[in-house]
Formats: structure tokens, sequence, C-alpha cells
């Protein structure tokens, strides 16, 4: 094992309860609200009307931006109307209200797509809607579409899967493994990259074997197994620890010569290139002090988190906290109306949550000592309530990437990568401010 | 309505550390120590202890009141401070002398800079040295270990110079195990090593720091014609080194920093100790590293993980 290669961070209590719970597909709710922009770029513009009729499949928005992709409808029946709800990420956003007729008809036009050249290929990813299904929800064609793709070596499959209680992508391999081979196949065929590692923390030795076992008469697919370490699955970190390059400051890892890919995300376009049918329902781990055992379920995008609470058998009542994704870099929700979107991929209910005054910094230096990038929280958050923004520039706050170690470790229970984020945000205005508002 | 949900920011899990959990296990750390002071000096040690914790709170409780900051002495914070300063003196101190050092300690080196984090040196220490060079002759002689015969005040009967400054030193077992005279907490070098382990068991401090600075000062020792062995068991280095010298507010955050703080430390104690005309250096020594702690700091910023596009 190479040990340089180890990179800094915090050991947690995965929590991982959901492993073995098989997925359950949850039925379509009475009605679905569907966000107009469940990705990072340009948001979509409806593509139908008030009454109209839709299908699973029929597509509700689109964008003309290129970093954009496009909203499907996950249920059949009418068009009810338009409305802006704060989403998991607290934006305000278009929805799509469409009531559900209960038939699950598919859209008559959805064929799977002729893919003859690279072009064809994007084009196809685009049509499917797909974001990256890790959490981040960046478009996967745009990612696809890199301009200098002779430049990349290896496509990276990320497993890790490092947030406690999220178990979805390791479900995928349980449950879908050959679509997760196929579609890394077909990834590699119309990008040209040479190799793909899927790279996987050593916490699931199950899902390793079942990949070492289908893989082992594939040779341009391998399997890297790293450590167990909160914040693994993070981009530059899984990257570096799998063997590959440092990505610098505002690089993409392709200009760095690879390609990060979630797991889930690759099985979707080998199920849209045999199917046709675009993505619109995920896995979700749903998980909490309120749920036993824990599940983890096929959710219809748009379905409101109440009605999985519901399905699950969780008493609303009791619930004081839900988040949308991990316990490490969720969000929590404001109420439980928000629907489930492309990146949701775990629903958090708490009755018990964490709740702790904070007190004086006693600079232990734990928060200097774990951060995976190594910056100095505590200095920053000294920096940033003084609003120097020269000190927070030196600190390189512009590089945190909010995995939230550093609040974690820190004994007088600060909120240090939430000020990391507040002070990211002050740095990028006062540069615009000194730049004269460009 | 719906029902309202709590918002917090992430993440939403923490760490069971808390200040008041490690101020505890530094507690829990000196305890050995503790038990080898009553052993060795009689009840009155305890006395010492108690009052001088008694004093540091009473100081950090009333120094919040009057800077109108919120009260934080269920942190557990200025009790182990009170029991490092005890320690750090003889048990024939005279009782009134506490509350002086505590003044300084608390009072002044720790709230007049802002309270817990943002002293620039360590309280305990600032509050020894001011005793040192204040009250010389109330602290010269330091008793001889089962010299107590009665409960209280017995001891004075019997003292001598510290092993640093003795003609004659004791044997290395009798350093290790504290049968030597000294302050009240530094003389049993086993406890004090046993609290480290614990400390370094439950996180609370690194290795790092105590052996460096410890291995330091042997080796300086030993360059200055000193016997090592004799060296680092005498005096104050155990208790500096493992329970000074790891003081978060005033010691390097990062490795490289801690290294050099260890370095300097061990490095200076000796140098004091050979050529000073104190016979003790270890405080000294921990006193400037604290001083140079924000020097160290700023030439030992780590450079970020993908910093610069290669």
């Amino acid at each position: 094992m190479n040990f340089s290669r180890r990179m800094r961070g915090v050991e947690l209590d995965h929590a991982k309860g959901s492993r073995l719970s098989e997925t359950l597909a949850m039925p379509a709710p009475e009605t679905v609200v569907i966000p107009l922009k469940q990705h990072i770029g340009a948001p979509c513009e409806p593509c139908v009307a008030s009454g109209d009729k839709v299908f699973v499949g029929t597509k509700i928005g689109d964008s003309p931006a290129f970093v954009s992709a496009p909203i499907h409808s996950s249920v059949s029946g009418t068009v009810e109307g338009f409305s802006e709800i704060l989403t998991a990420q607290n934006e305000l956003v278009k929805c799509v209200r469409i009531r559900n007729d209960g038939l699950d008809e598919h859209d008559p036009s959805l064929a799977p797509p002729k893919v003859e050249t690279k072009e064809d290929f994007l084009r196809a990813v685009r049509s499917c809607g797909l974001v990256g299904l890790g959490g981040a929800g960046f478009p996967t064609h745009v990612k696809l579409a890199y301009k200098d793709m002779d430049r990349v070596k290896k496509l990276y499959v990320n497993l890790a899967e490092c947030e406690p209680y999220i178990t979805a992508d390791n479900r995928e391999v349980f449950e879908n493994v050959y679509g997760i081979i196929d579609g890394i196949k077909t990834v590699l065929k119309w990008t040209g990259i040479p190799e793909a590692v899927v790279v996987v923390e050593n916490n699931k030795p199950i899902g390793t074997q079942i990949l070492l076992l289908h893989l082992s008469q594939i040779p341009e697919i391998s399997v890297k197994v790293i450590g167990t370490k909160y914040p693994k699955g993070a981009e530059k970190v899984l990257v570096y620890e799998a063997g590959g390059p440092v990505i610098g400051r505002g690089q993409l890892p392709a200009d760095c010569g690879v390609i990060v890919m979630n797991i889930s995300t690759v099985s979707v376009i080998s199920h849209y290139m045999k199917t046709g049918k675009p993505l619109v329902k995920r896995r979700v781990t749903v998980d909490g002090d309120l749920i036993a055992p824990p599940m983890n379920l096929f959710v219809p995008i748009g379905t409101p988190i109440s009605n999985v609470i519901d399905f699950c058998g969780i008493d609303r009542e009791r619930v004081n906290m839900v988040l949308a994704g991990g316990a490490m870099m969720g969000q929590c929700v404001i109420d439980l109306s928000t629907p489930v979107t492309k990146t949701t991929n775990a629903v958090l209910c708490f009755e018990h949550y964490y709740d702790r005054d904070k007190s004086p910094c006693i600079h232990c230096g734990r928060c200097i000592r774990v951060c995976p990038i190594k910056l100095s929280p505590a200095v920053i958050e000294r920096a940033y309530d003084m609003r120097n923004a020269e000190a927070l520039k030196a600190a390189n706050v512009d590089l945190c990437m909010n995995c939230g170690c550093c609040s974690y470790v820190c004994p007088a229970k600060r909120d240090l990568s939430h000020k990391n984020q507040l002070a990211k945000a002050f740095l990028k205005a006062s540069q615009i401010h000194a730049n004269g508002g460009k | 309505m719906e029902r309202r949900m709590v918002v917090t920011s992430s993440p939403h899990i923490k760490s069971g550390v808390t200040t008041q959990r490690i101020m505890l296990d530094v507690l829990i750390a000196l305890t050995p120590a503790l038990v080898m002071s009553v052993v060795y000096f009689g009840p009155m040690s305890l006395a010492c202890v108690a009052t001088s914790v008694g004093s540091c709170l009473f100081f950090e409780w009333g120094a919040e009141k009057v800077f109108r900051r919120p009260v934080t002495v269920r942190d557990l914070s200025a009790v182990v401070t009170g029991v490092i300063l005890a320690f750090n003196l003889p048990v024939t101190t005279p009782l009134w002398i506490f509350p002086i050092a505590a003044f300084f300690a608390i009072a002044v080196t720790k709230q007049l800079f802002g309270g817990i984090g943002q002293n620039f040196a360590n309280p305990a220490l600032v509050g020894r040295i001011v005793i040192m060079l204040s009250f010389a002759a109330k602290i010269s002689s330091y008793p001889k270990p089962f010299a107590w015969t009665g409960w209280l005040g017995g001891v004075e009967a019997a003292t001598g110079a510290t092993p640093l400054a003795a003609e004659v030193k004791p044997g290395l077992l009798d350093l290790f195990i504290g049968n030597h005279g000294g302050a009240l907490g530094e003389v049993c070098a086993a406890a004090l090593l046993l609290g480290g382990i614990y400390l370094v068991i439950r996180r609370v401090i690194s290795p790092l720091v105590p052996v460096v600075f410890i291995g330091t000062a042997a080796l300086f020792s030993w360059i200055f014609g000193a016997d090592p062995l004799v060296s680092i068991l005498s005096g104050g280095l155990f208790l500096g080194a493992i329970f000074m010298a790891t003081d978060y507010a005033t010691t390097p955050s990062t490795w490289p920093g801690k290294l050099i703080f260890a370095v300097g430390c061990g490095f200076f104690t000796a140098l004091i100790r050979a050529f000073g005309s104190y016979p003790e250096g270890v405080s000294f020594a921990i006193l400037l590293m604290n001083i140079a702690t924000p020097l160290i700091d700023r030439f030992t910023r780590q450079k970020p993980f993908g910093g610069e596009a290669k």
C-alpha cells in the first residue's frame, strides 16, 4: 500500500444499516411536483402546458443552453399547473405539477436511441436527462463532451460512497452489476477512453467481490480498493487515492487526463441505450432514527418527501429534521412537501438531531490537521469574522469543498465548514467588487 | 400548515469530543501524579491543589463577570490550570501564595487576552514564573519525600534542594518513581508518564511533542556534559513536556510546527539548565516557545492540496 497517497479525513460511524435492504419500487403518488432544474447549469423551460396529457418519460422541460439537462415526467397523467418551490438545494425553482392517472403508461414515442457516432452518443445521454447521481448533478453529456478527449486516459467509476447511512450505489452493484459493466463499456466505446477503474472503499467487501467476479474476463475494467475514511468519495480525493493525478485549482478532472463518474450514473446510460426510457426515478436510501429497518426505494422523481415518509411507515409527527442527502453534506429540507430530485440519494429522518451550543475556539488545531485539502478552517473563520478578503485569499478558502470534516471534529462545536462557505461567497463578491463589478 | 422542520447547516453529525471532555481527560491523566504527591508529601499537597483550583475557578468566574463575557467555568479548563499550577510549586508553599499565582495565571494571562484559546502563554506556567521571581524565598526549599509527620504543615522540618541543584544526585529508580525532592506534582515521572499514555490513547494529545521535547533535552544535556537520563527524570521535564508543551492555545497547530516547538523546548531546557543561573529551565523554555508560536505558525502554514494547477 502506498501510504503517501493516504489523505486526511475523519473516521465515521457508517450506520449503513440499509446495505442489505433490497430496493423496493415505491408507487407514484397522486401528484408529483417536478422541479425544472435538478442539475448544475441553466434551468429548463417547460415544454408542456396546463391540461396537457403526459406519459411516463414525456419530456416536460428543456433548455437551449449547453450546460443543462432535460426533465421528463415520472408519471402518466395531466399537467395541473406550475408553481415555484424551494428545492432541497435551497433554490427557488419553477416546478411542473402533474396529476397521476395511475395507469403508468409509457410515452409511445420512447425507443432505444440509434447510436452510430460519438455525437449520437452524447445526444442520447443528453436526451436521457442524465446528471451525476452522486449528489452534484453535473450534466453527464457535458462531462463526456470534453473537447480534448484524447488526453483522457482513465475513467474512474466512483463507488466510494463515503457518507454514513447511504447505500444506494452499493445496492446498484448488488442488483444491477450487468448494467454497470455494460454502462462502463458503452462510455469507454464512445468516448475512446482506454480503461476504467471502479474505485471502492474497503468497507464494501461483498460489492467488491461481486464486481471482481464479473470483471475477471474484462481486461479494460479493473477494481481499486481504497481505505475507508470520509471524504474518499470527493472527486479530487478519490482520483488521488486511486493513484491518479492531483487536480489543481480551477481544473476539471479531464484537464488532468481522468474522468470521474458515479456508478449509478453509468448504469443509467446502459438502461437508456437498451430501452430509451429516460431518467424518471432513482434509488433513495431512507434511514434515520425513526425507521427500522432502513430501506432502499426506487422513488419517482417529483415525489414529495412526505409521501416517502408515509410509505416507509415513519410517524410524521415525530420527525424533527429531514435531510436530502447524507449526514455530512446533505441539506435540511424546510418542509416535507419538498420533492425528491435526480440528485437525492438519501432521505434521512431524525427525531433526535445534533444540537449543542458552540463555545469559543480552543485552538486545538484538529480542524487544521483533519482537512483533506489542508486548509486551516480556524484561521479562515477568524479572517471571515473580520471580513478580511486578503487573508481569506491567502488561506485558499476557494478550494474548500464543504466536506464538513472540520465542523465534525471541532470540540467547541463551531460551524467551521458553514463559515468556509460564507467566506467563499464573501471572497468572490469582494473580488468582483474589486474588478469593478465584472 | 405543514409541520416546521429544523434546519441547520451541514454536517449534521458531530464527533463526541467536546472541550469539557478534553479537559476532563486531562484531569484524569493528572490524577496518578496527584495520588503520588499525597503519598510523598502528605495531605498538605491536597490542600495546595484545592486552594489553587479554587482560586483559579474564582478568578475565571470573576474576570468573566467583570468583562461581561459568558461564564465558562463549566468547561473545566480553569480546574486544569489550577491543578498544573499547584503541581509546579513545592508542598511547603504558603497557601496565600496560590491566589496570587492564580490571579496572574487566569485573570492576567488568560482572561485579559480574551479567555480560553486566546492566551499567548500557558497560564499555569506564567503563574509559576511570577511566584518564582517574586517570592523566591518562599518556594526555594523543596521537601524530601516521606518527610511529613503530621496532617498539616509537618513537612517543614526537613527540606532540601531539588535534584537539579543537589550535590549528590538520587538514583535513577528513585528519580523515576519520584522518591526525591521537588515540586509536588513533578517528582513522579512514572505517574506523569501514565497520564501521558492515557492522553495519547484518548487522542487528546499526540506523543510527538512530549517525545521530541524529552529526546532533545536528553541529547543536548549529554552534549553539555550532564547525564542525559538523570537530567530528563529530574525537575519538571515530564510535567512540562506532557502537560504544558501540549497545551492547545499556546503551541503550533500543524505537525511541522509542533516538531519545531518541541525541539526548541528541549534545546532551551538543556541550555538553561547547563548555563543559566536557575537550576531549572523547563518553564522558561516552554514560555519562550509559547511566545514564538505565532511565528512558527506563520512559517509552517500548510500548502493546500491541489492549490496550483500543474
